[in-house]
């Protein structure tokens, strides 16, 4: 074997078991197989000897029995145990590729590899790393190619390939070309198997059906949430809303609606929420990380929502839950009404308060709104009364034992965060009798100037206060805008993100639909061809119009007719001359076919005369055998006319004939 | 086209890791298995590619004798195309005359490559129009192979093998002397005909009588000899290969002691001549030469006049009949 | 087959015994207007058959034995000097009858060979620049030897072009071979044949003919068949597209003699080595003897129309 080869060999093991390990889950007791599979083939690219039969069947037994306790009994997914035995499976062949065909079996466990690591991770990274395996791959079979070459020829040193550097790249790149022609057109299901998925959502994403007023720790989070293009791109500060919460114990928030979900009306893959159309509307194109939750993330007044899904729910409290936590990347597209819509009925819990906490802010509520008259105005007073006199902070200090944290925050400490403010907004409406409730989601994010999308992190997580005001749910955000703006990124990290986002976008969240508009695309672009070609032939009658201007009219009508009449008379008499053999040949052919199955030396180049002797010879009966070949040759090439049932009949009796 | 061992190998690969990819709906294991079905796809399009518009050409660089190791001229060339043809295998088929081994790196669009090779020819007959060549490629990778028989220029004949028959014949011919450099009797003057020797030719009785006129001496009528070879189907196939061969040691020794020979088959006559040329034309016709079934022996009873050997592969064949004037019979069975 | 031809076919097999192919490539050439190369030794029937075949279709007869001091006028005829006309007068040559049988026509000098390829081109001859038709139905059956014999004249290539077909007789199998000879002589049986057809009805046939209807396919697949001589490794000259013209008139014949009205891929296939085999020049490097067996293989390769 070639050193190259050997080096080949290892690298295309360390990138299979990199990428697993990179995935982060594998038990890192397993990693000092990597170590070892890396010294296994510095031996072997030294030309150390190799591992001796026993020791590496011992090993590999060994292996097998690790595996089995590790599958059933440790991690008790088999998964996670299959990439702990490729490991030590690479650590084991690093000690015993002796014959030139044993690194196929390690091509065939980093393969499996990659298999495993696409269900832990939906990195770009793995992307990369699938180019470095096509390169690696291909390189190390052109070796074997000539290596297999060389034994064939019956040579002690291999055969150098020579000038493979143009053939090496060349299919490459036609490899990677075809393998994205294959990845778009490759059958899909619709909703996929949905089998156990092994991605980690991230931890959480500040929702749960409950909002605790005692836990600030995620809102410094930098990972990106969702990414999201707005069609057409206003200027924010864009709010997507994720779950609204209404039932206040004193401690936390509650969605008390959770019970009251309904399944959304469809029209295949778009789920309406509203009867009403409006035209005026923003499209969201939203693409969603794994989230420890099943709540979409969409800006106020939806009208429709097209997603791939089983199906879609949402409760009272206008919150869109998915059928279960998305533990995959989300890819959906919204279509928000920018214009006040009438919305769902009031509900009286929409004024819960618990009557301590009534006590104390109605009072202060009412002094503070005094002399303002709507209820439009007052939310406004709240809204900035709060805005103006509290810090924002995220370290707070526990309310002592006994108080509330509302009050705590209103009267006492003045400073908090987002969900201090909200809660005490909406406390505060609801004492003065106005409805109200928090809604928890994402606020602003960066603009990717690159992409033009909207970057939203963990740290956007936000909550603010809709109140019900003329018979619609307005929104108010009572915290204040941080005031340390933030730079702008470097704009590495713009590519980066943007190509990450085109990755999750049109790579790992690739569907059926994605296919569908891929082929529509196809047909509308042919059907522009199709246009432009029409257009230029318009343009030209015009110009052969002009032209012939001058030329009398009835002659031009001459010309058109007789030459509509010509062509239709070659096309008449192309179709009286074409032979109607087709079924007259279809069933000779057939008979030769039988005869040839039966063994007999029946070729292309044989007559039918041959058709006959052979047939005779394998025991067709002799009359109707004469008949069949006379009635196709007088057919075929006598162009007479036939029974051409008698002859089918003919037909279907020397086949049963033949048995 | 063939998908290999490993191929097949790949392919299960493939369509496991497709159904794993149908059952996740996970894009990530679709790409590796478009990657897989890519590398599936190009090789099996390289491999056909890989030998398209490729001919060769076939030439003998000294004569062929069965059995005999000689030289031949092989010449690959390959039509105008995009990509060059790489790593092919030329060999031939198990059941052909000869047995070529030869292996070309890289063919060039438009380009050609000239190998010379040794080959020991098995037996006697013709490559080129039966016995092809077999062209195998398995470039680029180890999954799929291909093998093609490619367009064939040029024919090999071989002779068949030249075997020392002093043991039969040490009492006919005298090796070694050549009885034509001395003085020769003039018998007459007679005309030129197709076969004769032109040293001979009479130059002034030409000019004379306005046509080609010849000597004919004595000792030539003597140094002429007819070889009648029965090829009238024997019992035994082997016999009558012996007795090909031994025709043609016959023929090629009687030449050798300059001897005037006409060989006389069912098929064809080659009239008297001498010479490595006329040997050659001797041996043409042994190389291909068949058992035939036909009675129709195209033989005049007139051509047994004069000394002749007949070479008879059994009694009941129709070249019996000249027994009588042959100076030694043959048997195939006895050769 | 029609009735008459049938009866024909019947006749000459009873004088030619199991030599029914050579008696049917012979009709069918009479039926396409050709002319016929039979290449044989001597007393294998040649002279049987196409006396046999005037006979029976009561054609006047004419043998020409080649010899080498044969002279064109000899064929074809002379004017000689009438003194009571005081006019030269025609006197026609044995060229002048319907079926001539011209023996070991590679016996004579070149010039007499051209001269009777000439006539059988034409139809016609011309002496002393005057005209003189040929009668119809008229058909040269010519022999060859076939060993390279000295002092013998082999026909050019470009000369045997004009011979429709090239046959070979042989030896009669063993049986028949035994029959024929308690038979007798056989030139008294055929003196004593009568005629089964007129030439009246041999030229209403060669019309017939002549108006076979040929599919487009099989056009096709003929010309496949040229193509394929043309680019074989191992000749050096394919057929020409008189060639072709001959082998489809040939197959026409043949389609008509079967009783059909339409040419099918067997008649090209049956008769196209017999028409090709003389056509072709092997190379002089090729070994091979037989042409016809070089059409054959190529034949053989040619998918067939279905």
């Amino acid at each position: 074997m070639p050193r190259r080869y050997k080096v080949l060999t290892g690298l295309i093991a360390l990138s299979g078991s990199l990428t697993l390990i990179f995935t982060g889950e594998l038990n890192p007791v397993y990693y000092p197989f990597l170590f070892l599979m890396i010294y296994g083939y510095i031996r072997l690219i030294k030309n150390k000897p190799q591992g001796s039969r026993f020791v590496i069947g011992l090993s590999s037994i060994a292996g097998l029995f690790i595996f089995f306790i590790d599958a059933f009994l440790i991690t008790e997914d088999y998964l996670v145990s299959v990439g702990h035995l490729s490991l030590v499976f690479h650590a084991i062949k690093s000690f015993d590729i002796k014959e030139p065909y044993d690194p196929l079996q390690v091509y065939f466990m980093a393969l499996l590899q990659l298999v495993v690591a696409s269900e832990f991770t939906t990195q770009m990274l793995f992307g990369a790393i699938i180019i470095l395996f096509i390169f690696l791959f291909i390189y190390v079979m052109i070796m074997a190619h000539h290596i297999k070459t060389s034994l064939q020829l019956g040579l002690s040193t291999p055969l150098e390939a020579r000038g493979l550097k143009n053939s090496l790249i060349l299919l490459v790149i036609s490899t990677v070309v075809l393998s994205a022609v294959f990845f778009i057109s490759l059958p899909r299901l619709k909703y996929g198997l949905w089998g156990k998925s092994h991605i980690k959502g991230i931890k959480n994403a500040g929702f749960s059906e409950r909002m605790d007023l005692s836990s600030g720790e995620l809102k410094l989070d930098p990972s990106v949430v969702m990414r999201v293009e707005l069609r057409p791109m206003i200027k924010g500060p864009h709010y997507w809303r994720g779950m609204a919460l209404d039932y206040f114990d004193g401690r936390q928030w509650s969605n008390s609606f959770i019970e009251t979900r309904k399944v959304l009306n469809r029209r295949g893959d778009e789920f309406l929420l509203r009867t009403q159309i409006t035209e005026d509307s923003i499209e969201q194109e939203i693409l969603l990380e794994p989230v420890d939750s099943d709540i979409l993330f969409l800006m106020d007044r939806p009208v429709s929502i097209n997603i791939t899904a089983q199906r879609l729910e949402r409760d009272l409290s206008g919150t869109i839950y998915l059928p279960k936590k998305g533990a995959r990347r989300i890819h959906y597209i919204v279509r928000s009404s920018i214009q006040l819509l009438p919305e769902d009925k009031f509900h009286p819990q929409y004024l819960q308060i618990p009557p301590s906490l009534k006590e104390a802010l109605k009072p202060f509520t009412e002094g503070l709104v005094s002399g303002i008259k709507t209820d439009r105005e007052k939310a406004l007073f709240i809204e900035s009364f709060l805005k103006k006199n509290y810090t924002y902070s995220l370290t707070v200090t526990e309310p002592p034992s006994g108080v509330d944290p509302v009050s705590y925050f209103l009267f006492e400490e003045k400073k908090g965060y987002c969900e201090h403010y909200a809660s005490a907004m909406v406390l505060m409406l609801r004492a003065i009798g106005i409805p109200a409730r928090v809604v928890t989601g994402f606020s602003g994010g960066q603009i990717n100037s690159i992409g033009n999308y909207i970057i939203v992190r963990q740290k956007d997580a936000h909550s603010w206060v809709e109140a019900w005001i003329n018979q619609s749910w307005l929104r108010f955000d009572p915290t204040p805008s941080e005031l340390t703006a933030e730079s702008e990124p470097p704009k590495l990290f713009l590519y980066l993100d943007y190509l990450k986002l085109k990755w999750q976008r049109y790579v790992v969240s690739f569907s059926r639909e994605d296919q569908k508009r891929i082929l529509e695309g196809i047909k509308t672009l042919t059907e522009e061809i199709n246009i432009i070609i029409k257009d230029s032939i318009i343009l030209a009658s015009r110009a052969i119009k002009r032209a012939i201007s001058g030329v009398p009219v009835p002659l031009f009508f001459l010309v058109i007719i007789s030459s509509i009449i010509l062509g239709l008379l070659s096309l008449k008499i192309t179709f009286l001359k074409r032979p109607s053999h087709k079924e007259v040949s279809l069933y000779y052919v057939r008979l030769k076919r039988l005869l040839k199955k039966r063994g007999l030396p029946i070729e292309d180049s044989s007559t039918a005369m041959d058709v006959f002797n052979y047939g005779l010879l394998s025991g067709l009966p002799e009359e109707e055998l004469e008949e069949f070949i006379k009635i196709y040759l007088s057919a075929r090439f006598g162009e007479k006319k036939m029974d051409l049932k008698h002859y089918r009949e003919l037909f279907r009796r020397l086949k049963r004939a033949q048995g | 086209m063939k998908i290999t061992r490993e191929g097949f190998r790949l392919l299960l690969a493939t369509s496991l890791i497709g159904l794993a990819s149908l059952n996740t709906g996970n894009n990530l294991m679709y790409l590796i298995l478009s990657v897989m079905l890519s590398i599936l796809l190009l090789s099996l399009m390289i491999t056909y590619v890989n030998l398209r518009g490729i001919t060769i050409e076939i030439e003998p660089l000294d004569d062929l004798f069965a059995g005999k190791t000689s030289r031949i001229k092989l010449r690959y060339s390959k039509k105008r195309s995009i990509l060059s043809s790489r790593s092919l295998f030329i060999t031939t088929p198990p059941e052909g005359l000869i047995r070529i081994l030869d292996y070309v790196d890289i063919l060039k669009p438009a380009g050609s490559i000239e190998r010379i090779i040794n080959v020991t020819p098995l037996k006697r007959g013709m490559l080129g129009l039966n016995g092809r060549l077999i062209l195998k490629t398995g470039f680029p990778f180890i999954f799929t192979e291909n093998s093609i028989r490619p367009e064939l220029k040029g024919t090999l004949l071989i002779y068949p093998a030249l075997k020392d028959i002093d043991m039969l014949m040490n009492s006919y011919t005298s090796k070694g002397k050549r009885p034509f450099t001395g003085e020769r009797d003039f018998q007459k003057i007679r005309q030129y005909r197709y076969g004769d020797d032109r040293r001979f030719i009479h130059w002034k009785a030409t000019a004379k009588a306005g046509e080609l006129m010849i000597k004919e001496s004595a000792i030539e009528e003597g140094q002429r000899i007819t070889i009648f070879f029965d090829n009238f189907r024997p019992p035994l196939l082997e016999t009558f290969e012996e007795s090909i061969s031994f025709a043609a040691s016959l023929s090629s020794r009687l030449i050798e002691d300059g001897y005037y020979v006409r060989f006389i088959t069912c098929l064809k006559t080659i009239p008297f001549g001498t010479g490595m040329e006329h040997l050659r034309k001797i041996l043409d016709h042994l190389a291909i030469i068949s058992p035939s079934d036909d009675f129709s022996c195209l033989i005049d009873e007139g051509e047994s006049a004069g000394r002749s050997i007949l070479i008879l592969q059994s009694d009941s064949s129709p070249l019996i009949r000249f027994r009588e004037s042959a100076e030694r019979i043959f048997y195939a069975s006895e050769i | 087959m029609n009735e008459p031809l049938k009866r024909l076919k019947s006749t000459l097999d009873s004088i030619i015994l199991g030599k029914e192919d050579v008696t049917k490539f012979s009709i069918v050439t009479l039926l396409a207007r050709g002319h016929l190369l039979i290449e044989d030794i001597p007393g294998v029937g040649k002279t049987t058959l196409a006396y046999a075949l005037a006979k029976a279709t009561s054609c006047t007869f004419q043998r020409i034995q080649f010899t080498s001091d044969l002279l064109p006028s000899d064929i074809i005829g002379v004017n000689v000097y009438n003194p009571e006309k005081r006019d030269f007068e025609f006197k026609p040559g044995p060229i002048f009858a319907n079926i001539v049988l011209a023996d070991e026509i590679n016996r004579t000098n070149p010039k007499t060979q051209s001269a009777l390829l000439e006539a059988m081109n034409e139809r016609k001859v011309s002496v002393d620049r005057k005209t003189y038709e040929l009668p119809e139905p008229f058909m040269i059956i010519a022999t060859q030897n076939p060993v390279e014999y000295y002092g013998t004249f082999p026909l050019p290539e470009s000369q045997l072009d004009r011979f429709m077909m090239h046959l070979r007789i042989g030896y009669p199998e063993p049986e028949f071979e035994k029959k024929a000879l308690l038979k007798g002589s056989r030139f008294e049986e055929i003196e004593k044949l009568s005629p089964v057809i007129g030439p009246e009805e041999i030229m209403r046939m060669q019309a017939i003919v002549s108006e076979i209807k040929v599919h487009e396919d099989i056009l096709k697949y003929l010309h496949e068949i040229i193509l394929a001589t043309r680019r074989h490794e191992m000749i050096r000259l394919g057929v020409s597209p008189r060639g072709g013209q001959l082998c489809l008139q040939a197959a026409r014949a043949h389609a008509f003699f079967n009783g059909r009205d339409f040419v099918t891929p067997d008649d090209i296939k049956t008769v196209a080595p017999l028409v090709f085999g003389h056509r072709i020049i092997l190379k002089t490097k090729t070994y091979i003897t037989d042409a016809t067996e070089i059409i054959r293989e190529i034949i053989s390769r040619i998918p067939v129309p279905v």
